[in-house]
């Protein structure tokens, strides 16, 4: 694996410099049903194709961010801040 | 050459935008570049770390910075500030950093966050004199390894540690 | 001993001025600087280098191009270097591999007349009977099988070095199309690297010396000239960076390329990558065409021309069209012996040739006479069969291109009919193909590629003209064309027949091997490399995957078309682990103290990438001095935090099961953080220093965890609050023991008496003259202070506080110590006693739960757990002797696991075995009995709910 992430503060870098952080996901809210709980905790889209996803750069500025990433052929097509999601 | 950098104080000033919090103290800031101080006699170089982060280095003795609406943290201790000095700079960065560090790619006053010997650093481009330098902002613990790392794989590269006074005029 | 030289000649590389020194198998040689180990020996008459892998068969250099395994010996204790690429040195001791007693008397040479017992696949047939024989078996077949020795022993220095190079272009193969296409990148204002295996650039060019046709720059130059040409031209280029005797070894995703360069690992960040790996001979096949002086034409060729060594006195080359042609004329040019051509098949006229070269035409090979050295061809010519006496074959077949590296970047390769080869046919977007691997052998076409492919690459990334381009794709299409015109057809593969008809030489398969393997029913070629090993050896296919591709259409009847070739991967040639692994730099965390501990003790700990003092004195006196007298940890390995903003607190709120808004100013608490699936992630404290400002502990080893948490949750919503790491900031001690305060007393004027300070408060108040935080927690179970400094002053403090403290019997305490200590209080360590299952409830932390809060994270999974109730729970646990489990033995009941043992020490002070485990709600009430498994047997052990020491926990609110 050695695809390059790029991110909005440093540019395209090595993965490796950075910390995968999941797919974006909505945190149900507090009275929602045990199920909903659970699907948040445990079960993932894990989509081949477009995924929205959350990285830390910790090699680098120590930032989250997020990007559209093409899982199947690892290329970002997208990466900004998040924007209160 | 290889030089540690001191005593520099270093203040990391957080905002929701570093920009419009430093603009009207006369602090200009770029999120990837290495500025100094504006005019209003401030001792600080600005070295844009984020679009939310801005770390203010000055010689020592500095008096801490008032940013309103900043949060202002001092990491004068918390960070190490080295210097690689020299035409084989690059040669020797090649070898410990992914960073493309090239002449056209990493122009004067640039500044990135890389790693450096598989440790997180900041890394400024700070020419003096004509001369090439290097600047490299590290945590404090991590800082002797980087040092030594640094001399073992420049080594061939002929690296030698320097004094304070090879970084005078 | 002969001497094989040739006279010397424009285009050699040797300096018969000077000698050096070796020795093979313990006889002395010399050579010249600018040899190869291969080409010294040659030079000196000795042939045979190895025994093959299976049959034991005498090998002698085919390729000389660091391709094959026949020359692969072992140099100064490396085992397989190859003879035939590397340079010879002064004082070198070579030795040959996989021969014993010796290379020219192996004893398992009777293998090669054993060949009916191990046919394929023979180790699935015929060693399963008898059982009991099977240590025996594997006895032997260890000892026989493998090439090379390794001596464990040997430590040599290798000193690998990793270099991160960044270009636009990247260019694979410094021949004519490689060179030509660096220059058209370089000049157009692309960063261009080139990389190329051998010690000089221009490829095929460097061995040949009749003129070169097809561009400019070169035009009518011989081959060595116009090599040194482009040499000249790519140093005079401003832009290119060269690495020469440098193979890629593969290219990986986000167009990174591996190059390796003796112990140097490049990695290479390209924009755009040119394939310009040239086309490789491959062996013929008949029987014993393995014989030693059966080589490839280019290695006669580059023996003659590049070493001048004869590779024989009466040397048969064998053709199959034009190229092959073209490789008789620069031997004849090159003054090799040939006395006769066989031309298999290309239907070309034949060209003028010096009087002496007998020329046959439309003969079958049929066998390669001779053991030790080929002695002769025996050919069929229509119903004649005739043997064509020899001493050196060169087999000069129609090329293969070299396509690895397209394949393993994802592109694919298919069998072009017209071209009679395997070539790219469907490229990754960053990488273009030019030269002699697009399977067209013609100058002017080459370098009218190579041109094409460098302008291409410098436009897609925004340098360059469209108009250039324009012109360089029509000349390279008529260069295409004209190429194409004159390209011989393809000439069917031919087996005629022979137990020893070698298609993988690596592994010894031979044609009736593969033959039975398809018969048995492997007949994909995937299935039938793995069940005979072919290209699983040392050259990985390069010598076989296309005959083995043929062959198998061939016997299978499948056609051409639609045959695939087995899976490409990396490394495309060896590379050493070390130079992989590279420079060992591992990281190193040391506190500002690191120098004190140092003076003071050799027994340290690594946590994470921190070096702590683990013990000073021993356990036990450490133990003492904390409990009795006063001792001073460091502690700055504690990972710290700075919340601050109008919204700190209700940040923290969010974070937390408990509450830190309602936090004075002036007060410390107690905090562990949970994740939304109830998770206990951290435990530490949190003190507030401000309105706005609090200062967060952690564990050593989780700051960058929580770091990285605290920041996700506040990215992208609009909180006032930041967060700042300033672990390396603050250096910070531990003063402990009942004696600590008058220690405190004694470096500051801030009222630090029980009264102004007591347990659980905090103050920033300057310390022995440094500006301090003083936290008043206890991790230990004694009166105790938590000093921050910045750590400019941490050597400073310790000096002032072991000073203050000397009369008193102030004592350095470890890890270890420390370790005790807290587990005398039951302190659980998150991460030791708890771990990625561990919720608060069962934990023993349901107290920090604040039920009345507004949403937090973890409070549904929370709510959950405790409205069922715990299932288990974390308590202590006692023993009265001195068996200490280890940590994580099981707790049984009735023979079923039910728990297990998260800490477990000796306690000097208390005189017994404490610990904490995880065991069933049901067992957990104070005093009763539970089971710990040990290594050999089980020891019973009392539950212990309150602290084994200080149980109302007097002694730390003193």
């Amino acid at each position: 694996m050695s695809f390059l992430v790029p991110c909005p503060q440093c540019g395209p870098r090595d993965v490796y410099e950075f910390r995968f952080g999941g797919e974006t996901l909505r945190r149900p809210s507090p009275d929602a049903t045990p199920l909903v709980w659970t699907n948040y905790r445990y079960m993932r889209v894990n989509r081949d194709g477009n995924a929205r996803e959350w990285w830390f750069h910790r090699l680098g500025c120590r930032r989250w961010f997020v990007t559209e990433r093409d899982t199947v052929r690892n290329v970002v097509s997208a990466s900004g801040w998040a924007t209160g999601d | 050459m290889i030089v540690d950098v001191g005593p520099l104080d270093k203040y990391s000033v957080k905002a929701a935008s570093a920009a419009r919090v430093l603009a009207p103290l006369g602090l200009p800031f770029a999120a990837t570049e290495l500025l100094p101080g504006g005019p209003g006699g401030s001792t600080f170089d600005v070295w844009g770390v984020a679009p939310d982060e801005a770390l203010l280095i000055g010689a020592a003795p500095t008096a801490p910075p008032t940013v309103p609406n900043a949060i202002v943290t001092d990491l004068s201790s918390g960070l190490s500030a080295l210097a690689l000095v020299g035409p084989r700079s690059r040669s020797i960065l090649e070898e410990l950093t992914s960073l493309d560090v090239a002449d056209r790619a990493f122009v004067d006053r640039a500044i990135a966050s890389a790693p450096l010997a598989n440790v997180r650093v900041i890394i400024a481009r700070h020419d003096l004199v004509g001369r090439t330098r290097f600047v490299i902002l590290v945590d404090r613990d991590l800082a002797e390894y980087v040092w030594a790392s640094t001399l073992a794989v420049g080594a061939r590269h002929g690296l030698q540690p320097g004094g304070a006074m090879v970084l005078a005029d | 001993m002969t001497d094989e030289r040739l006279p010397p000649a424009d285009g050699e590389v040797i300096d018969r001025g000077s000698r050096l020194r070796f020795t093979f198998d313990g006889k002395g040689h010399s050579g010249h600087p600018g040899d190869t180990i291969g080409s010294a020996l040659a030079a000196r008459g000795v042939r045979m280098l190895s025994r093959s892998f299976k049959y034991h068969r005498p090998r002698a250099l085919l390729c000389c191009d660091g391709r094959c395994p026949n020359c692969l010996v072992e140099v100064d204790g490396i085992p397989n270097v190859r003879a035939c690429t590397a340079p010879l040195r002064e004082g070198q001791r070579v030795r040959s591999q996989n021969a014993w007693p010796s290379l020219a008397f192996d004893v398992l040479a009777i293998t090669d007349r054993l060949d009916r017992l191990l046919p394929i696949g023979f180790y699935y047939k015929t060693f399963y009977r008898p059982r009991r024989l099977w240590p025996l078996y594997e006895k032997v077949l260890r000892r026989v099988a493998g090439l090379g020795r390794v001596d464990i022993t040997a430590r040599p220095d290798l000193a690998p070095r990793t270099r991160h190079l960044h270009c636009d272009v990247a260019v694979v193969g410094g021949g004519p199309a490689g060179c030509i296409a660096a220059l058209e990148a370089a000049a157009a204002g692309a960063r261009v690297v080139l990389v190329d295996d051998q010690p000089a650039l221009g490829g095929h060019l460097r061995s040949r010396s009749l003129p070169v046709h097809g561009d400019a720059r070169i035009e009518g130059l011989s081959g060595t000239r116009a090599a040194q040409r482009l040499g000249e031209l790519i140093a005079e280029q401003p832009g290119i960076e060269t690495l020469i005797a440098a193979t890629v070894f593969g290219i990986y995703e986000g167009t990174l390329l591996g190059v390796n360069q003796g112990q140097t690992v490049a990695r290479i960040r390209a924009k755009r990558i040119v394939i310009a790996t040239g086309a490789h001979e491959r062996p013929a096949l008949f029987d014993g065409n393995d014989r030693p002086g059966i080589m490839l034409g280019t290695a006669v060729l580059r023996l003659a021309r590049l070493h001048g060594v004869r590779s024989g006195h009466q040397v048969v080359a064998i053709v199959d069209d034009g190229y092959g042609w073209s490789i008789v004329a620069e031997l004849v040019a090159a003054r090799v012996a040939l006395t006769a051509v066989i031309d298999i098949g290309s239907g070309l006229p034949t060209p003028e040739l010096p009087p002496g070269i007998e020329v046959i035409r439309g003969a079958a090979i049929l066998e390669g006479t001779g053991s030790r050295r080929v002695t002769g061809l025996r050919i069929r010519v229509g119903a004649a069969e005739r043997l064509v006496p020899c001493d050196a074959v060169a087999v000069s077949l129609r090329p293969e291109p070299a396509t690895g590296l397209i394949a393993q970047d994802g592109g694919e390769r298919r069998y072009d009919d017209r071209i009679g080869e395997f070539v790219a046919a469907r490229l990754s977007d960053a990488v273009s193909v030019a030269g002699d691997v697009e399977g067209i052998h013609d100058d002017a076409h080459t370098m009218a590629s190579g041109a094409l492919a460098g302008l291409e690459a410098a436009v897609a990334i925004g340098l360059g003209t469209q108009d250039a381009i324009a012109a360089a794709r029509t000349h390279r299409a008529a260069c295409r064309a004209s190429a194409l015109a004159r390209h011989g057809r393809p000439v069917a593969l031919d087996a005629p027949g022979g137990r020893k008809q070698f298609v993988c030489l690596c592994e010894d398969v031979t044609v009736k091997e593969i033959a039975q393997g398809i018969e048995e029913g492997f007949e994909d070629l995937e299935t039938l490399k793995r069940y005979s090993t072919l290209t699983m050896g040392p050259c990985q296919g390069k010598m076989c995957q296309g005959l083995a591709t043929r062959l198998r259409a061939t016997l299978t009847g499948e056609t051409l078309a639609a045959a695939k070739l087995t899976t490409a991967r990396p490394p495309f040639q060896p590379v050493s682990l070390a130079a992989l692994a590279g420079p060992h730099l591992e990281p190193v965390r040391r506190t500002a103290m690191h120098g004190r501990h140092a003076a003071l003790t050799d027994r340290w700990i690594d946590m994470g990438d921190w070096k702590r003092p683990h013990i000073y004195t021993s356990v036990e006196e450490e133990c003492r001095a904390v409990r009795e007298r006063v001792a001073i940890i460091d502690v700055s390995t504690l990972g710290k935090l700075e919340v601050a903003g109008a919204d700190a607190g209700s940040f923290l709120d969010w974070l937390h099961p408990n509450r830190f808004s309602d936090l004075k100013i002036g007060r410390v608490r107690y905090r562990a953080m949970c994740d939304d699936a109830g998770i206990v992630l951290d435990d530490g404290t949190v003190a507030r220093l401000g309105d706005t400002r609090f200062f967060l502990s952690t564990t050593t080893g989780t700051i960058d965890a929580m770091e990285q948490w605290l920041t996700w949750w506040l990215a992208g919503t609009d909180r006032d609050a930041r967060v700042t790491n300033v672990t390396a900031q603050y250096a910070a001690v531990n003063l402990a023991g009942p004696r600590s305060r008058e220690v405190l007393e004694r470096l500051t004027e801030t009222d630090v008496s029980k009264a102004a300070l007591p347990y659980l408060a905090a103050t920033e108040a300057p310390v022995a003259g440094v500006p301090a935080i003083i936290l008043r927690i206890g991790f230990v179970g004694e009166l105790s202070y938590e000093i921050h400094v910045p750590s400019d002053f941490g050597g400073y403090l310790w000096d002032q506080l072991t000073a203050a403290g000397a009369d008193l019997g102030i004592t350095p305490f470890g890890v270890e110590a420390q370790r005790v200590l807290r587990l005398e209080k039951q302190h659980a360590i998150v991460g030791q006693d708890t771990d990625g299952l561990s919720n608060p409830v069962e934990s023993g932390m349901s107290w920090l739960v604040k039920a009345d809060k507004d949403d937090f994270v973890g409070r549904e999974a929370i709510a959950a757990v405790t409205a069922r109730g715990p299932q288990q729970m974390l308590v202590g646990f006692e023993l009265p002797e001195r068996t200490v489990p280890e940590e994580g033995a099981a707790v049984i009941r009735d023979g079923r696991l039910v728990g297990r043992v998260t800490s477990s020490k000796w306690s000097p002070y208390l005189g017994k075995t404490i610990g904490m485990v995880s065991i069933p709600i049901e067992q957990a009430a104070d005093g009763s009995e539970i089971e710990i498994r040990l290594p050999v047997g089980t020891v019973r052990a009392r539950v212990a709910t309150k602290p084994f020491y200080d149980p109302a926990g007097l002694r730390l609110r003193m």
